[in-house]
């Protein structure tokens, strides 16, 4: 192989490296509506897990794409118009927490929905983010 | 018992000397926004999901929130500042203790706009380190209260390790944004 051929190719490998390593490094925070979530689990269980032993329900469900399925009790809308859908954990000290990064219709009060999201983790409420809902509501 | 009236009672367990007489006010859309500014690159990313709770009659303040829930616009950001940084698998949660101080002769439970001084504890990747700064105070006659603050923090002063080979694209001082909206309780 010429010397000219190895350059070449070279290069090309460069190139093509080059353009798979600035895919990876500008890639976008994904959103849940583009994953399969690994496990479902009901908003009152989740809630208990992470209020009984936090640590434990963290390492459970942190960074993961779960579903969660639950009671809505409270829709909010902030100010620019991110969602956040609030499902009934049975404790009055807090509750599931779903944040939608991506516009979706708000479901009524007191619907039962599920939605799927990745697991930020507890502080007073279970924060699941970056969420779709499942199924039609 | 709505999202504010339970925030109440996780009160209970942030300000536990304070009288029952006094009005409290929470809030668990709090939002923390930071921005690095360096030569080879900006970095910013939004916490919408702080919780607080302030009791304006003796200033006190507490807010604590989630590291994961720091959103970037790259992935490879959010991966880096959770796992290498902040190692928030380890510390998930940052958090102040302090209180709002009044300049002389203002009263925080008066409508109006208050210049205040912020001085208390900030807790970041497990270290904790004095904060003094200043902030704005906006008290709306429909009982709404709006707390703004602007400071900067040195990563190496909370025990966050940055790599040689890094460093230049991280800000020695990174500048924190912090806007938080109550009510009452």
């Amino acid at each position: 192989m010429s010397k000219r051929t190895i350059l070449i190719l070279f290069l090309f490998v460069a190139a093509v490296a080059a353009y798979f390593g600035m895919r990876a490094y500008s890639a976008k925070v994904p959103q849940a509506a583009d994953v399969t979530a690994e496990t479902t689990v009901g908003a009152e269980s989740l809630f208990n897990e992470f209020a009984t032993d936090e640590t434990k329900a963290g390492v459970r469900y942190n960074d993961k794409v779960i579903e969660v399925v639950g009671a809505v009790k409270d829709v909010s809308v902030s100010a620019d118009g991110r969602m956040s859908v609030h499902l009934e954990s049975g404790d009055p000290m807090g509750g599931v927490v779903c944040d939608f990064s991506e516009k979706a219709a708000p479901p009524a009060i007191g619907d039962t929905v599920a939605i799927k999201g990745f697991c930020a983790g507890y502080n007073f409420d279970v924060l699941i983010q970056r969420c779709a809902f499942s199924l039609a509501h | 018992m709505n999202q504010v009236q339970a925030l109440f009672c996780a009160s209970l367990a942030l300000l536990p000397l304070l009288s029952n007489a006094q009005d409290k006010y929470g809030s668990r859309d709090g939002e923390i926004t930071f921005f690095s500014q360096a030569p080879l690159e900006d970095i910013t990313a939004v916490n919408r999901k702080a919780a607080s709770v302030f009791v304006p009659a003796s200033g006190a303040l507490e807010f604590s929130t989630l590291i994961k829930a720091f959103e970037f616009e790259k992935a490879l950001m959010q991966e880096h500042f959770n796992e290498n940084y902040m190692e928030s698998g380890a510390f998930p949660k940052a958090t102040f203790k302090g209180r709002l101080v009044a300049e002389e002769g203002d009263d925080l439970t008066k409508s109006g706009t208050h210049s205040v001084g912020v001085e208390g504890v900030l807790t970041i990747h497990g270290v904790e380190k004095p904060l003094s700064t200043t902030g704005t105070l906006e008290v709306t006659s429909d009982g709404k209260i709006k707390a703004t603050s602007k400071f900067s923090v040195s990563p190496e002063d909370h025990g966050i390790s940055i790599p040689g080979v890094v460093r230049e694209k991280i800000a020695k001082e990174i500048s924190i944004s912090v806007n938080i909206s109550y009510a009452k309780l």
